[in-house]
């Protein structure tokens, strides 16, 4: 018997639960014209949009490391203009559910792109990226202190009225305590992590390798770490965990599902192997099948702890 | 473009750290410039890596990999059987100039992978073409047999004037360049090499494109870590809006890598 794999995110239903994570997607064109229907997954989300188009940082931007990458692109984007007239009318086109990715550096910009947002057709959800440099607060990020995120976030839920996702920094002071403050903000779901700040030095020339200095972890290095922070915001929280980090395959993911998310997202793994997402969806209805599970949302929080 | 569960069939030394690899894939065509990111066999880096595309026959494709980091020694030190993924064609290669400009092809180093392609392409369709190939001593010139076997008329220099001119390749095309008519330029190597052919082409009123190079994590555009600067201070993604540029599209004055 074929299981049943949708999952329901605040009020949608995805036909799946494999997601791909903001900024290793672009606004889905590349992988939907070379590798694969993107309408597949269970949604797209769009690299993260600021009220004006952002330009970044400068090279080198990316560098390997042990298991994994650093990544300083400086949340470049094309901007919520562009966004609207240019690549979200072709997301719309492939019929993928669109997550689009919101950043802010005030409150009030959050407020005004998701306003907009909503207004857009063809946008089914908002994942509000907190980890961002709050410049009213010293640049201190929104994801780290439970109270400033909560105001970011009920100004998002007054601005936006289908589903909101809170992506949570694992900078957050508390884990439990930065879920429940989001869920009580109106948050319909949360999703974690995103990178984990970072940085790569060159022994030669003595000076670090990435030119922003600093720059966010990803790949197989961090999913030990945001398997425990999916693991403690599940115990915190009654609505839905979106598992972040590091998942190269089904196995990664079902790792995230036992630990308490209801779905997932394949961030850097599409670097490695464009097709990792079609691969990640296969794979957990194979083990559906092996485990006799007939429906994939009984994996959520199945994880069974010695006590 | 796709991604090919492929076998390598072919590694061959052609210097002491640089080898030819050959691998069969499923695309049909490629255009000479562009590149494919490669996985790298053994599990020892993570990332895929580029590289320029040097032959494309009968559905085998050929890359010239000099060793410079664990990946390209991984990449080297495997046999032939070995299974490799390869990704590409990609990135937009080089455009092909007018039926009766000279095309003067300008390689250094590894650089001499995309530009063979480029020159068998070109010579194929009986166009005009002379390449000038500097490197730093005789052993790093690379695909000399083949040159000749396809009739390329090769211009060498090496910096120790072990074979060809002594010095810089740029230095002896810009000596010969007073003689050729309307030629056009097509470049590949070190960013030094770029920007000479760049600073050339300016100077000189001639057209040129060359390809570039940029630390690239994906090779697909998606996540923007490969970008470098246009003309108006824009960044553009080398793997994608590249990696061959024309090149009154960049700006020249940034410093490279
Ligand atoms: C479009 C493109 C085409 C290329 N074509 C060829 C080719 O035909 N033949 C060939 O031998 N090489 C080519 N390269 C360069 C090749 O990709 C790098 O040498 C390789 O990625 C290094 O991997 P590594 O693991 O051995 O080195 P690492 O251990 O990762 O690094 C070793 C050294 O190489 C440098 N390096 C790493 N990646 C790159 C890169 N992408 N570009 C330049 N320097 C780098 C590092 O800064 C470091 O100094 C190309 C690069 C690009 C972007
Ligand atoms: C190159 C790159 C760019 C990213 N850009 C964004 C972004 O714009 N907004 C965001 O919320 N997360 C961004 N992320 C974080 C990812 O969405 C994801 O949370 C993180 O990479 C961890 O998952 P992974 O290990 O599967 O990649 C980016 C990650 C990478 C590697
Ligand atoms: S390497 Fe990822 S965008 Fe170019």
């Amino acid at each position: 018997m074929k299981p049943d794999l949708k999952v329901k995110i605040g009020s949608l239903t995805l036909k799946n639960p494999v997601i791909t994570a903001s900024g290793t997607f672009g606004y889905g064109e590349e992988f939907h014209e070379s590798f694969y229907d993107i309408a597949k997954l269970g949604a797209v989300v769009t690299k993260g949009i600021s009220l004006k188009p952002r330009a970044g940082n400068e090279m080198p931007r990316v560098i390997e490391t042990a298991s994994g990458m650093l990544n300083a692109i400086g949340l470049a984007n094309v901007g919520l203009d562009a966004f609207l007239s240019d690549k979200l009318p072709y997301l719309a086109r492939t019929g993928a559910v669109v997550i689009a990715n919101i950043l802010g550096s005030t409150v009030e910009e959050y407020a005004e792109v998701a306003r907009r947002l909503d207004s857009a057709e063809g946008v089914m959800a908002l994942e509000q990226n907190i980890s961002c440099p709050n410049v009213k607060c010293g640049g201190l990020q929104f994801g780290i202190d439970p109270e400033s995120a909560a105001v970011a976030v009920r100004a998002v839920r007054k601005a936006f009225s289908r589903t909101l996702i809170v992506k949570l920094s694992p900078q957050a002071s508390s884990i439990p305590a930065m879920a429940r403050a989001c869920e009580e903000a109106g948050a319909d779901a949360i999703s974690l992590i995103n990178t984990i700040p970072a940085m790569a030095i060159d022994v030669r020339t003595k000076k670090p390798v990435l030119a922003n200095v600093t720059g966010g972890l990803s790949g197989p290095a961090i999913k030990p770490v945001a398997l425990r922070m999916v693991y403690e915001a599940a115990g915190a929280v009654k609505i839905p965990i979106i598992g972040i980090g590091g998942i190269m395959n089904a196995a990664d993911a079902v790792e995230f599902m036992l630990a308490g998310a209801s779905a997932i997202q394949i961030g850097t793994a599409n670097f490695v192997r464009p097709m990792a997402a079609m691969e990640i969806i296969e794979g957990i209805e194979v083990y559906c099948r092996e485990n006799s599970i007939s429906r994939v949302g009984e994996l959520t929080g199945a994880l069974e702890v010695r006590s | 473009m796709n991604d090919c569960a492929t076998k390598i069939e072919l590694i061959e030394a052609l210097s002491n750290d640089a080898y030819r690899i050959r691998f069969a894939v499923d695309w049909k065509a490629f255009d000479p410039g562009q590149f494919v990111m490669m996985g790298i066999p053994g599990n020892v880096v993570f990332l895929r890596r580029p590289f320029g595309i040097a032959r494309f026959s009968n559905g085998v494709a050929e890359i010239c990999c000099k060793v410079v980091g664990r990946g390209t020694r991984a990449l080297s030190d495997a046999k032939v059987g070995t299974r490799i993924d390869v990704l590409g064609p990609c990135g937009r290669g080089f455009r092909f100039p007018q039926k009766e400009e000279p095309a003067i092809l300008v390689a250094g180093g590894y650089g001499i992978g995309p530009i063979f392609g480029l020159c068998e392409a070109l010579l194929a369709q009986g166009r005009r073409c002379i390449l000038y190939y500097g490197a730093r001593e005789t052993s790093h010139l690379l695909y000399l047999d083949e040159l000749a076997k396809i009739g390329a008329n090769v211009k060498c220099s090496t910096e120790d004037g072990s074979h060809g001119a002594r010095g810089m390749i740029a230095e002896l095309l810009e000596k010969d360049l007073d003689n050729i008519e309307k030629p056009s330029l097509f470049a590949c190597g070190p960013h030094g090499l770029s920007k000479a052919v760049a600073e050339i082409s300016r100077r000189r009123g001639v057209p040129a494109q060359v390809s570039m190079e940029s630390y690239m994590a994906c090779g697909i555009g998606v996540c923007l870590g490969c970008a470098c600067k246009d003309a108006d201070g824009n960044f553009v993604r080398t793997c994608r809006e590249g990696p061959v540029f024309d090149v009154r599209e960049l700006q020249w004055d940034s410093s490279p890598l």
